[in-house]
């Protein structure tokens, strides 16, 4: 039996079941890569809502497991070695969960080495683009009279739908056959792209036909499903 | 940690704390170092390796933020400090959030006991 009651982080959010490792999240697109692939491992987990709303991203408490002030995290009192471990950006948690299971990374090391470079591409380019036209469609950004900025997001996002699109013709999975931590860290950002920041058209989704297949594919998971809704 | 028994570095000015912490370290398989003082604290810390220290706040001519603020500064210069958990009877939340700040990596309220130890072990040994 794990206690984790001496760790600052659950003075604020409680380990009702400490001997699971312990979520620290919201239901956006980097949140739910995490519950969504501990949903599809069948890890025990708890998960805990950081809110926003009152910038829980930044109490001492939060901030004691993540210096970084970012969701998701998360504390997983049975890490390597036996020693709880703390981590933060939801690319190294995805890694570390596939690797503490042996799933969701395919075994062959050169398909291993490819599907964490699509982990990356969507760390590095999907995320922070994606993100970017939000702001500049959807939040604070779009009442800047100068189009310059969304624009430049708009057509870096085309741009990496269009290297997705022509890379998964044929493919069931961006790894193939293999479904990966590279489908759960790209799929909640394309979907959140056309649903939630309503840039399906300005993007011009409907040009990216294998994207949308995929995406189809992959909000019918199960999983998928219940890990979008977590934290509650 | 290593996989051989955890060496703990012990800092309260109550003898009685001191002898109580070294028996419960004992118990959960770790040795101990202990010391009556802050400035003692620094001494040894500078000249032993720790896997982690348990910190009184209130010690006569050094006290545990005193500690806390100095292992700062050496980690700014890139020295390699143990983990440190207060143990004290100031556990306010205020002082919790101080002691984050200050670079602990918790709080444990006194008296120690063979439960809170193993609570404070665990976030010692945490990879954080």
């Amino acid at each position: 039996m794990r206690d984790l009651s001496a760790f600052p982080v659950t003075a604020k959010w409680p380990a009702q079941h400490p001997e699971r490792l312990q979520l620290y999240s919201l239901a956006t697109p980097n949140g739910v890569k995490v519950s969504i692939a501990l949903e599809e491992l069948g890890l025990p987990y708890e998960a805990h809502k950081v809110s926003f709303e009152t910038n829980d991203q930044t109490t001492p408490e939060f901030l004691s497991l993540n210096p970084n002030n970012k969701i998701p995290a998360i504390l997983d009192p049975h890490g390597p070695g036996g020693a709880p471990l703390a981590l933060f950006e939801s690319g190294a948690i995805l890694i570390y969960l596939a690797e503490k299971t042996g799933k969701l990374l395919p075994s062959d090391p050169a398909a291993r080495y490819q599907a964490l470079q699509w982990l990356m591409w969507q760390m590095g380019g999907v995320g922070p683009m994606f993100g970017q036209l939000g702001f500049f469609h959807k939040f604070a950004g779009k009442d800047i009279d100068d189009k310059r900025p969304r624009d430049r997001y708009a057509a870096e996002s085309k741009r990496l739908l269009g290297v997705l699109n022509r890379h998964l013709a044929g493919r069931q999975w961006i790894m193939g056959d293999d479904y990966t931590v590279a489908d759960i860290a790209v799929f909640p950002w394309v979907r959140n792209l056309v649903g939630f920041y309503g840039a399906g058209d300005l993007v011009g989704f409907a040009d990216f036909p294998e994207v949308a297949r995929v995406l189809a594919a992959f909000v019918a998971r199960p999983a998928v499903v219940r890990g979008l809704a977590v934290p509650a | 940690m290593s996989a051989k028994a955890p060496h703990i570095l012990v800092a309260d000015d109550n003898p009685i704390n001191r002898m109580m912490a070294a028996r419960l370290l004992k118990e959960a398989g770790c040795n101990s170092v202990l010391v009556d003082d802050g400035t003692h604290a620094l001494t040894a810390l500078q000249s032993q390796r720790f896997d982690g220290v348990l910190l009184d706040e209130s010690m006569p001519q050094m006290d545990g933020s005193e500690v806390l603020k100095e292992l700062k500064r050496w980690r700014d210069e890139g020295r390699i400090v143990p983990p440190v958990v207060m143990v004290t009877g100031n556990d306010l939340p205020s002082d919790l959030e101080r002691f984050l700040a200050l670079g602990a990596r918790g709080l444990i309220p006194k008296p120690l006991s063979r439960d809170s130890l193993q609570r404070a072990l665990a976030l010692l040994r945490a990879r954080l």
